[in-house]
């Protein structure tokens, strides 16, 4: 089977467009997309068109580069071209939504817009959601002026999991929730390195040797899931990647997906977390290993954003699907202004890219509230739970 | 020390301010006696020598723009560094503006965003003392590589240049698009000004001018003009 896609590009009409027009756009993509087997969805507003195609990539990109040479419109902007793991508008060969601006601003969920009595808020949570979500903001508008997810690839080295290093047999975690504050649901699980006593890590295991930490972090990450699994794993759960040269991503990925098989975790609830400033090598060739297992589900979020070299550009290049704040922006927020300037320029970013905000590390009520207001509301932090010892702790909502 | 320093000259490109419809700044680039380029100057400096010559450079320049007649902002590349290595880095540069009649409040030095990430906090009160002299700091390349944001945390520059890997047919690119007003967004917050650099186009200008930048830079409005003040072009500003 080949690669699954979804591309999603917004433009400009040249001229006005008439009703009679856009149907029978539509009329002609429906007929081409149900032989292509693409389905999507496309949204017009006031000279704005915004479009979702889903499909194999071969599909794809062959009425991709007829749509770029469409006269019908120009100012053609690529949002995103990534792999997808299934296809969130299955049911539509070309979804069709014609909508003023007074209509996107007043309906919260697009409910009425769409056929067949599917709805916004039915879609899988996705990033075409959430990009549908920043287009309703009023993001990703073209206008002229003047005018009102991959097959597993064979072949991978396998990677056995001996629990050879002397080390593994001292490890075990904790677990801290990551809550949506506002709908009150723990949406993940963080899986902490810990000592088979709930020691620190950093005293557990003084010194690896490079040729020891693929294996090392291989293990850890096994041994995550299986206790997860054991304690029978509530949420999506989050797990740390530790590899440090690129160039060992791909069994260290590999080995996971099937650790998680093992266990019984469905790879949809697994999300990476990204450590750049620990990871050697090339980020283009990093992004490419991730999404490789994009079609399988996978997940990642960049960790520590905004501090070291975890930055603007990983954004581009490795298109996570989440990023977290970690202590050196969360910290004090309330009362600096730096760093509210700077978490409002990754906000307004990250949702012009369906990138979900993790504040993580967050211990005060002022930084708690800080967040709230700016609209984050997936928190990580000891004021909402400590992280337990081998179990899933319950959270407290304010 | 002179004598193992290469022969150098200068090559001035403007930053255009397109609402005012005026040349705001001149940045100064280093270039051989015969026009070769900066990476080929600095070849020929040994390591050691290289931030003595960076400071032998940047008085230059400015006895070199008041030649020129430059009575806008000038812009001068800086390595953060030479401040740990030279005592008179930037007080030299502060003589020499005093010296030949150009006013130390119309300098602007010039980091890349790389040299700095090695050690911010030390950087940002190394700075912040010559700023009491009225020099003023622009972080160029902005978005290039990878401190960008923190380092905002801890330094405000009076402007920042965004790096023409993302300014790159901005117009239809969406990440680019919403990494840049990511970062324009932070900057209004901070009263950080914006200079898009390496704009090649008149669609990426366009884009720009549509997100309210008014200070530009690039091949579009003029190349760099060896040894003179090449004449800039002001296109249409419709924001």
């Amino acid at each position: 089977m080949s690669l699954l896609i979804h591309l999603i590009y917004c433009s400009a009409t040249t001229y006005p467009m008439q009703d009679a027009d856009l149907v029978s756009l539509l009329e002609t993509s429906r007929k081409n997309n149900a032989k292509a087997k693409i389905t999507g969805i496309l949204l017009h507003e006031n000279g704005s068109f915004f479009q979702v195609l889903e499909g194999t990539q071969e599909a794809v990109e062959q009425l991709y580069e007829r749509i770029l040479h469409d006269n019908r419109h120009t100012k053609v902007v690529t949002i995103i071209r990534e792999p997808i793991a299934k296809r969130t508008f299955g049911e539509w060969t070309m979804g069709f939504v014609k909508l003023d601006s007074q209509e996107l601003d007043e309906i919260i969920g697009l409910n009425d817009f769409f056929a067949e009595g599917s709805s916004f808020t039915q879609l899988g949570a996705g990033r075409a959601k959430k990009l549908l979500a920043a287009f309703r903001k009023g993001r990703w508008r073209s206008k002229v002026k003047n005018q009102s997810p991959v097959q597993q690839k064979d072949g991978e080295k396998e990677v056995s999991l001996k629990s050879a290093t002397s080390h593994i047999s001292k490890i075990s975690f904790a677990f801290q929730p990551i809550v949506d504050v506002e709908e009150h649901r723990v949406i993940a699980y963080e899986a902490l390195i810990r000592g088979q006593k709930n020691e620190d890590f950093s005293n557990i295991v003084p010194e690896i040797s490079e040729q020891e930490w693929l294996q090392f972090d291989t293990s850890c990450r096994a041994i995550a899931i299986s206790t997860a699994a054991r304690l029978g794993l509530p949420s999506d759960l989050h797990l740390n990647f530790m590899a440090r040269q690129v160039k060992d991503a791909r069994s260290a990925i590999q080995s996971t997906l099937e650790a998680a098989e093992r266990n019984g975790i469905n790879l949809n609830r697994i999300v990476l977390e990204i450590d750049q400033d620990k990871l050697i090598g090339d980020s283009q060739h990093f992004a490419q290993i991730i999404e490789e297992y994009r079609g399988v589900g996978l997940r990642v979020s960049i960790d520590h954003f905004g501090a070291g070299r975890a930055a603007l550009k990983l954004l581009e290049i490795l298109r996570p699907d989440m990023i977290a704040l970690n202590i050196q922006i969360v910290r004090d927020i309330d009362t600096n202004g730096a760093r509210q300037a700077i978490v409002r320029g990754v906000t307004q970013t990250c949702d012009d890219l369906g990138i979900d905000i993790v504040a993580k590390d967050v211990n005060s009520v002022e930084e708690y509230q800080w967040f709230l207001d700016e609209g984050i509301t997936l928190i990580q932090g000891n004021l909402i739970a400590s992280p337990a010892f081998e179990q899933f702790p319950a959270p407290q909502y304010l | 020390m002179d004598l193992f320093l290469p022969n150098f000259s200068f090559a001035f490109q403007p930053i255009v301010n397109v609402l005012a419809g005026q040349v705001e700044a001149f940045e100064v680039l280093v270039r051989g006696s015969n026009g070769e380029s900066a990476s080929q100057v600095f070849q020929k400096v040994h390591e050691a020598n290289r931030y003595c010559f960076d400071e032998t450079l940047r008085v230059n320049a400015i006895r070199n723009a008041v030649d020129l007649g430059v009575n806008c902002y000038l812009n001068l590349n800086f390595l953060p560094r030479s401040i740990e290595v030279s005592k008179t880095a930037v007080s030299s540069l502060i003589e020499v503006a005093k010296e030949s009649g150009f006013p130390v409040n119309k300098i602007f030095l010039e980091v890349t965003e790389s040299e700095v990430i090695n050690d911010f906090l030390w950087f940002a009160k190394a700075i912040n003392y010559y700023r009491n002299f009225g020099v003023n700091f622009a972080i160029d390349d902005f978005g290039a590589g990878f401190s960008g944001l923190n380092l905002l945390a801890e330094f405000q520059p009076d402007s920042i240049k965004i790096d023409m890997s993302l300014v790159r047919n901005i117009d239809s690119h969406g990440p680019r698009q919403a990494i840049v007003r990511g970062i324009i967004r932070t900057c209004q917050d901070l009263g950080i000004d914006i200079i898009a650099e390496g704009v090649e186009t008149d669609r990426e200008y366009q884009w720009f001018c549509e997100e309210g930048i008014e200070l530009f830079q690039g091949y579009f409005f003029a190349k760099p003009g060896f040894e003179h003040l090449p004449v800039a072009f002001f296109p249409n500003y419709e924001p």
